[in-house]
């Protein structure tokens, strides 16, 4: 057989071509394969979330807030400018702005509030230091060591969920449980959906210490669990769902 | 203070608080729960170093010094 030049050159670049598209159809390959989903006891196999039945929720009682302040050592500073606070009561049509109107009962109702361990979390993406993180159970996590203190995240948290120590928080907590540390000044702090309990398998402090039962928490990827059955029966609103930052506390209003 | 680091990265970043040492005995990484239920007396376990070399490590203005026993 004789091979002229062009011949000889039109079967070098096929050649080629071909070992070219060789990593590409290895990649197109693998897209089919499904991944295994990965195992209920790691964290990768969580995703934390709460709801809250505001019907449930009785006037005036502190029960959720008083237990975790406690147990966390928040500080109690008693006056609004420090403020330092991981759960509280927002009015009904502050934290639904848009959604209150004028004839609503429940317009000045004290509704429960804490961080709401978004799925896209702004707070994250400003830390300069990433002291702020989201674990890979969705718990948007503080690492107190690393906070500077500059609080950008007080400003992206569209929620208010977060609170600087502007003075030194220790001489203001009533009773320090020696189980937990307290922070320092300078250091931005808020729920953690009490990481230190659940990986005791215990459940957060708030949910615990409420006797209406109006806060349930639970995996939303676990499919029997009683949070999926909530969020399945029951309409339910999120914080300002619009802004994108997919938050994780549900409320049944 | 290597160990105390590795051991806060592990907890706070990665959620994982069990220790396996290399006798295979686990211990649950806490500063005040775990190295200070053993050396009880700060003062001789900590202090008495940082002291000598002059360094002030910050861990205890958050973490909470177990009450000592008088030994």
């Amino acid at each position: 057989m004789k091979t002229d030049r062009r011949g000889f050159l039109k079967i070098g670049g096929l050649g080629i071509l071909g070992f070219a598209a060789r990593p590409l159809v290895d990649v197109l390959l693998r897209g089919d394969l499904v991944e295994a989903s990965p195992a209920p006891d790691t964290l990768a196999g969580k995703r934390w979330a709460m709801a809250v039945n505001v019907s449930k929720c009785k006037e005036g009682c502190r029960d959720c807030i008083v237990a975790c302040h406690s147990v966390h050592n928040v500080p109690d500073l008693g006056n609004p400018k420090d403020e330092v606070k991981w759960i509280w009561t927002e009015s009904y049509k502050k934290i639904f702005p848009e959604q209150e109107q004028e004839f609503d009962a429940r317009g000045g109702k004290p509704v429960v509030v804490l961080c709401n361990h978004c799925d896209n979390p702004p707070c994250v993406r400003v830390c300069p230091t990433k002291a702020t993180f989201k674990r890979s159970d969705g718990i948007v996590m503080m690492d107190y060591h690393r906070c500077i203190g500059c609080r950008f995240c007080m400003a992206a948290c569209p929620y208010g969920s977060r609170s600087l120590n502007w003075r030194d928080p220790r001489p203001f907590i009533k009773k320090i449980n020696p189980e937990f540390p307290t922070r320092t000044r300078g250091v931005v702090e808020k729920c953690d959906f009490c990481v230190e309990r659940l990986a005791k398998g215990l459940i957060p402090a708030c949910v615990e210490a409420c006797k209406e039962k109006a806060l349930v928490f639970g995996n939303l990827k676990e499919s029997g669990a009683e949070i999926r059955e909530i969020l399945r029966a029951n309409h339910t609103i999120r914080r300002r769902p619009w802004l994108g930052t997919g938050p994780q506390i549900y409320y049944i209003v | 203070m290597q160990l105390l680091n590795e051991w806060r990265n592990t907890v706070v970043r990665e959620g994982n608080r069990v220790y396996v040492a290399s006798d295979g005995r686990k211990y649950d990484m806490s500063l005040s729960r775990t190295c200070l239920k053993c050396h009880v007396n700060k003062a001789d376990f900590c202090d008495k170093c940082h002291n000598y070399v002059e360094v002030a490590p910050t861990c205890f203005n958050c973490h909470v010094v177990p009450e000592e026993k008088k030994s």
